[in-house]
């Protein structure tokens, strides 16, 4: 037993009383799981290990909340501090383990315990060690040179009151009115929208585990690569202290030669030199990024503007900056003219000014995209297809299947009475692919992502304003009719109601969250 | 206990955790709290009992796999098969 030293009795005293309990209860437990192990027969406590799974049958470890992660921390802090004391010798790998194990047991935090072997000396020697979402609690280090047999999940998730799907479409619904809020280039994720943002991808928090998220989300363009790389950078983190791969990778993007023929270029272009000069960090991200690593030809769809990212810390230097050239995009007729200067911006333009008037709004955004089909070849991306590349890496282009059902409740989920380029590009996805889509994947999809309600709706849409040749045994296949759609449908219609009370309601929830949020 | 026979059909108990290190099967026995260490052969005869199967099947799959003669085949799986249903790592189907 190691011999406790004065200063650690009087830096023990200094401490937060909260925290005296714990280490002191953590002792305890450490002590009964000790005689737990050492005294009673393997038969009192073995209901612990009788849920175990090999580990080809276990999934991901469950996410942890902010919370859980806080507690989480605080524990193994806490048993780091005190094993240096405990009054026994040897590993004690299982003591541990059990002991932790039911801390998180009381306080709800999900974790496993997980047991291995490795053959020293022509004998087995077994380890137990813990984890908790992405954390290592005990025992990890030495768990490396052991085979997993086991795998305990002694936390058992209580039936959630909200079901998950209903969850994910009230944090997307909350997304997309904050996005639907920032009409400014300068994207700069608030807390809020970072968190809900983190939620709905179920990723964790810190900065590193965000480069990863990118180098997954740069892999493959899918439905929430489309949506979200808004949230990689913490405001709060300089852009010199980012991870050297994030920095790396996003000047790849930046530096895409292609990017030169687009015409939104040269207002790009305009505003990375003035920052530039202004020494401003900017890194580009979504559709023009995006555009950039589909090389020759645009992607299917165009880009009316793009999205920057740039330090908390410099937002007033970079407004003071654009508003000196007249380059600040606030909506108004003069300023928006001056800032897009391309055809789409008067386009946008005149929308902005009738969409609020009548219904002939709805005739404009017809000519508007009409005039768009056919501007660009979808088989470009089937051509292109094998040959993209991304750092080396193939890029594997989702089916057309998924593309139709993703671009359809993309637009329908986000901007279905403002904008109506989803429509254009589903309608290029299936005069593209009449004769090869097939549909019946298409409702699979759906039923699997649920956006079967989505898809029903968009479809309509599709067929009576572009007459699109969808099958009647599709909207018949689709009219199937249960609770989850009735959700489905209870989320996706009330972004539509025409409520002012209920669109003034949902900004100041979503202002009521921002203020907690960033004030927590 | 049933007097294990060429004619018994036998599979392994789902409820034992077990893993392959290098080459040889370890097995987690939740009853006792232990682990098990199978050798090549044992590890095989283990692989066999995945599906149900029986005692006569399996001997001659392992004579395939194995320079055995059938007799002594026999009665070592036999004995191996009767200390696994003893410790209710295996069970009769």
């Amino acid at each position: 037993m190691k011999r406790f030293h004065k200063s650690t009795v009087f830096s023990f005293s200094k401490w937060p009383f909260k925290e005296k309990c714990e280490t002191v209860f953590h002792v305890f437990l450490l002590l009964k799981y000790k005689l737990i192990v050492s005294c009673l027969p393997y038969s009192s406590y073995r209901e612990l290990f009788k849920f175990g799974k090999p580990t080809d049958q276990v999934g991901k470890p469950p996410i942890l909340r902010d919370t859980q992660n806080q507690a989480a921390l605080r524990i193994k802090n806490i048993h780091l501090k005190v094993k240096r004391f405990i009054p026994w010798k040897g590993s004690f790998c299982l003591v541990n383990a059990l002991a932790i194990s039911a801390r998180f047991r009381r306080l709800k935090i999900p974790h496993r315990m997980m047991l291995g072997v490795k053959k020293e000396k022509g004998t087995l020697k077994a380890h137990a060690w813990l984890t908790s979402g992405s954390f290592a609690i005990c025992g990890v280090k030495e768990a490396s040179s052991y085979k997993t047999v086991g795998v305990f999940e002694t936390f058992q998730n209580k039936p959630q009151l909200i079901p998950a799907f209903l969850k994910k479409k009230i944090v997307q619904n909350a997304i997309a009115i904050l996005m639907q809020k920032r009409k400014t280039h300068l994207c700069l994720p608030t807390y809020f929208q970072r968190k809900a943002l983190r939620v709905a991808l179920n990723y964790p928090r810190n900065y590193q585990e965000d480069s990863a998220i990118y180098s997954q989300l740069t892999k493959e363009p899918n439905e929430r690569w489309l949506r979200t790389i808004v949230l990689l950078l913490d405001p709060k983190d300089s852009w010199e202290k980012q991870h050297p791969d994030l920095k790396r990778k996003v000047q790849n993007l930046q530096e895409g030669e292609n990017l030169k023929n687009l015409s939104i270029y040269a207002s790009l272009s305009q505003v990375q030199t003035l920052f530039s000069k202004a020494e401003i960090p900017m890194i580009v991200l979504k559709g023009v990024a995006m555009i950039t690593r589909f090389k020759s030809r645009p992607y299917h769809r165009e880009v009316s503007d793009w999205d920057a990212l740039i330090p908390k810390s410099k937002l007033s230097s970079a407004l003071h900056n654009l508003a000196q050239k007249e380059m600040l995009p606030i909506i108004s007729s003069s300023q928006l003219k001056t800032y897009f200067q391309t055809s789409h911006a008067l386009a946008i333009q005149k929308k902005h000014h009738r969409s609020s008037t009548s219904s002939n709004s709805i005739d404009l955004h017809l000519s508007v995209f009409k005039d768009r089909i056919g501007k660009h070849s979808f088989e470009d991306i089937h051509q292109n297809a094998q040959t993209l590349t991304q750092n080396g890496r193939p890029i594997t282009i989702p089916c057309d299947e998924l593309l139709l059902l993703m671009c359809i409740s993309h637009g329908l989920e986000y901007k279905i009475r403002r904008d109506f380029r989803w429509l254009v590009d589903a309608a290029i996805i299936i005069q593209e692919t009449e004769k090869t889509l097939e549909w019946e994947k298409v409702i699979r999809l759906a039923i699997t992502h649920q956006k079967r309600l989505a898809l029903k709706h968009g479809l309509k849409i599709l067929r009576l304003t572009t007459k699109q040749p969808i099958p009647q045994n599709v909207f018949d296949a689709l009219a199937l009719h249960d609770q989850a759609l009735t959700w489905e449908g209870f989320w996706l219609w009330l972004r539509l109601l025409p409520s002012t009370k209920l669109r003034t309601f949902l900004r100041k929830t979503a202002l009521f969250y921002r203020r907690y949020f960033t004030t927590a | 206990m049933d007097k294990l026979t060429l004619d018994s059909v036998v599979i392994r108990n789902d409820e034992v955790l077990h893993t392959l290190l290098n080459q040889e099967t370890v097995l987690f026995d939740y009853d006792a709290g232990s682990y098990f260490g199978l050798n090549s052969v044992a590890s095989a005869i283990w692989t066999i009992t995945e599906a149900e199967t029986t005692v006569a099947n399996l001997c001659s799959q392992l004579q395939g796999q194995f320079d055995v003669s059938p007799d002594q085949c026999e009665k070592e799986v036999i004995d191996f098969l009767n200390d696994l249903l003893q410790k209710k790592l295996l069970r009769l189907a």
